[in-house]
């Protein structure tokens, strides 16, 4: 119970950090936002115009910083984003709205497989490390995290796109027809399968090559040692003794990578025109849409916060020696 | 009761062989303290996975048999194997940091070899982990802890009293206190052998500290090189050792009552077990060698009630 205090004193602590450095960073870059979304109208500008666009961005001179931080407070925790200048005038919640879901779906997804995959295998090839099975898993993972991913997308996309034509060449569902229901879900399960498959293979590698070792150096703990000449059947000492104290390290990876789903997957987004939270980050870091930038970076600390504070909680559960 | 017979044990890897135990022959009485001493390297600890059938690769068994009441261990199917092993054979590992598992209650370890292998109930189970924690001064609540928990001397409490769960035959122990502070050590020590002449165990005791079982043991062994060069009483082989590494070791031993510039150290430093050994493998280091011990292999032979493996005698 003290352990979840202090996790949750600790989580809002750095949230509220993350969240000041995400006000003060833009505000420390030159330059007039309102300025620079004007100019896309012409050289020609009204000053009028101008102060008007700040007071609609919240950005007006009368208002000292504090007042400022507070707004921006309150408005992060109403969802109050302000208006993107890259699809002026559109909010950022809308954008939001509008690509987030893809990319949790996607990279989540694809991330959850390929920890299980990888750790599995993992396992499996730290217990079986001296046998062909197991150098046989090393190579391949060693080959698999070779691979530069976004070259792997762009094969995959012409080989089974373009070539084979088995998967569409770009989208998050259909946009041919108007779907509903069970046949929308296939389709975006459709559109998703090439994605989906360039972001596993890309982390599977890793997944493998750490839980491989993380079982090869409990093997040699003398509880295993000792569970051996109890006579314990090797599938539960694999399980129960060596891959249950292997796995505690992996844990924490897998943490990391969750927190990372919401900035998406870059690459992978822009080579399948995939409409999600990267690729619209990489449009508004282009076109110098803070509002966008922003909101994206509050939804990624705050995700990695809380994929951090999910996993704590998970040790705890994991790890008697957590608990305390 | 329990014999190895001929034993040849090793590390195979592509192009050689460390051949860590060689023709390594003994015999365990009913409750028996048998005691194996040797420096780092000289192989006991490859002998101890051998004789538990526990030595996997690149350990490698050459030839020799394990018998633990007329049956080979090493001839053994796996499932054969499963109902012999912690039920007449035990083990007692080096660490106790390291011994127990650090995500499982005390009881669940215990308990698991009882319930998957031998047919225990969990609520017989249980009772059995109790009874032994008993047995080893532990409280029976203790059980309910994870290892990290308890302190060091009670961990390895914890697991003597796993190694005593079925009542074994033989129960193997590597160093059992050597991660230990002496105090510590001392108690544990004492609560083994006092266990032993209790519940009617043998043990095969592994160590580098000789001085122990000197104390302690019935028989002993001096292990070198991977072989035996003197075994026997434990007492006689302390007041009179006959060979020249044994004299060695005992003077080295300290002593509260010699003088501290008195003690001597063997020079050299031991043989590469993956070398083809030419003559008594202890030639080099051993003061008293002669042209003999170049060209010949001292055998083990039985003189003056002990066995010995020295030109000399």
């Amino acid at each position: 119970m003290k352990y979840i205090l202090n996790r949750l004193f600790f989580f809002v602590i750095t949230l509220f950090f993350a969240l000041t450095l995400n006000f003060v960073i833009p505000r420390l870059m030159p330059g007039d936002p309102a300025e620079r979304l004007l100019m896309r109208f012409g050289p020609n500008i009204d000053d009028r115009a101008i102060e008007a666009m700040r007071i609609a961005l919240g950005l007006d001179k009368e208002k000292d910083l504090f007042t400022q931080y507070v707004e921006y407070l309150k408005n992060t925790f109403t969802g109050n984003f302000g208006i993107s200048y890259l699809h002026y005038p559109v909010p950022v919640k809308q954008v939001l709205a509008s690509s987030l879901p893809w990319t949790l779906g996607l990279v989540g997804t694809s991330t959850i497989i390929s920890f299980i995959l990888g750790t599995l295998l993992g396992v499996y090839a730290g217990w079986r490390r001296d046998r062909k099975i197991g150098s046989g898993i090393l190579i391949f993972s060693l080959c698999l995290r070779s691979i530069a991913y976004f070259w792997l997308a762009m094969l995959f996309l012409y080989v089974f796109g373009y070539r084979l034509g088995w998967f569409p060449l770009a989208n998050a569902y259909s946009t041919k027809e108007n779907l509903y229901g069970i046949k929308f879900v296939l389709s975006v399960i459709y559109h998703a399968v090439l994605p989906s498959m360039t972001l596993i293979v890309a982390s599977l590698g890793n997944w493998i090559l750490t839980m491989r070792n993380n079982m090869i150096s409990v093997l040699a703990e003398d509880y295993i040692i000792l569970a051996e000449a109890k006579g314990l059947d090797e599938g539960y000492i694999m399980l129960r003794y060596a891959a249950r104290n292997a796995i505690l390290p992996s844990i924490t990876a897998f943490g990391i990578s969750l927190g990372f789903v919401v900035s998406g997957a870059l690459l992978t987004e822009i080579v399948y025109s995939y409409p999600g939270v990267g690729y619209q980050l990489y449009r508004a870091v282009l076109s110098q849409d803070f509002p966008l930038i922003q909101a994206i970076f509050f939804f990624v600390s705050l995700s990695v916060l809380l994929a951090n504070l999910v996993m704590d909680f998970l040790y705890a559960f994991l790890d008697p020696r957590v608990r305390g | 009761m329990f014999e190895v017979v001929g034993l040849n044990a090793g590390y195979e890897f592509r192009h050689k062989f460390v051949h860590a135990v060689r023709n390594v022959s003994f015999k365990v009485e009913e409750q028996d303290f048998f005691g194996i001493a040797g420096e780092s390297g000289c192989g006991k600890t490859t002998l101890m996975f051998a004789s538990l059938a526990l030595l996997k690769k690149p350990g490698k068994v050459i030839s020799g048999r394990v018998l633990l009441d007329g049956t080979d261990l090493l001839s053994l199917r796996a499932s054969e194997l499963k109902q012999v092993r912690w039920k007449k054979i035990s083990l007692v590992t080096q660490s106790s940091m390291n011994s127990l598992n650090p995500v499982m209650k005390i009881k669940d370890q215990m308990a698991d070899v009882l319930i998957r292998n031998h047919g225990f109930s969990k609520k017989d189970a249980y009772e059995l982990v109790k009874e032994k924690l008993k047995l080893v001064g532990i409280a029976p609540e203790r059980m309910e802890n994870y290892p990290h928990q308890l302190s060091g001397g009670m961990r390895q409490r914890v697991v003597i009293a796993m190694a005593l769960l079925l009542s074994p035959r033989v129960v193997f122990m590597d160093e059992p206190a050597t991660a230990l502070d002496v105090v510590v050590q001392r108690s544990i020590l004492q609560q083994i052998e006092d266990l032993r002449e209790r519940e009617h165990f043998s043990i095969v005791f592994i160590t580098h500290d000789i001085s122990l079982l000197f104390e302690l043991a019935t028989k002993i062994a001096i292990m070198y090189a991977g072989e035996f060069v003197e075994v026997g009483k434990a007492k006689t082989v302390y007041s009179e050792p006959m060979h020249p590494y044994t004299k060695g070791l005992i003077e080295a031993l300290p002593s509260i009552s010699r003088d501290l510039d008195r003690y001597k150290s063997i020079p050299g430093r031991p043989i590469d077990l993956a070398l083809k050994i030419e003559g008594c493998p202890f030639r080099e280091r051993c003061s008293f060698a002669f042209e003999r011990c170049r060209v010949e292999k001292p055998e083990l032979r039985f003189i003056n009630g002990r066995w010995v493996a020295c030109h000399l005698y």
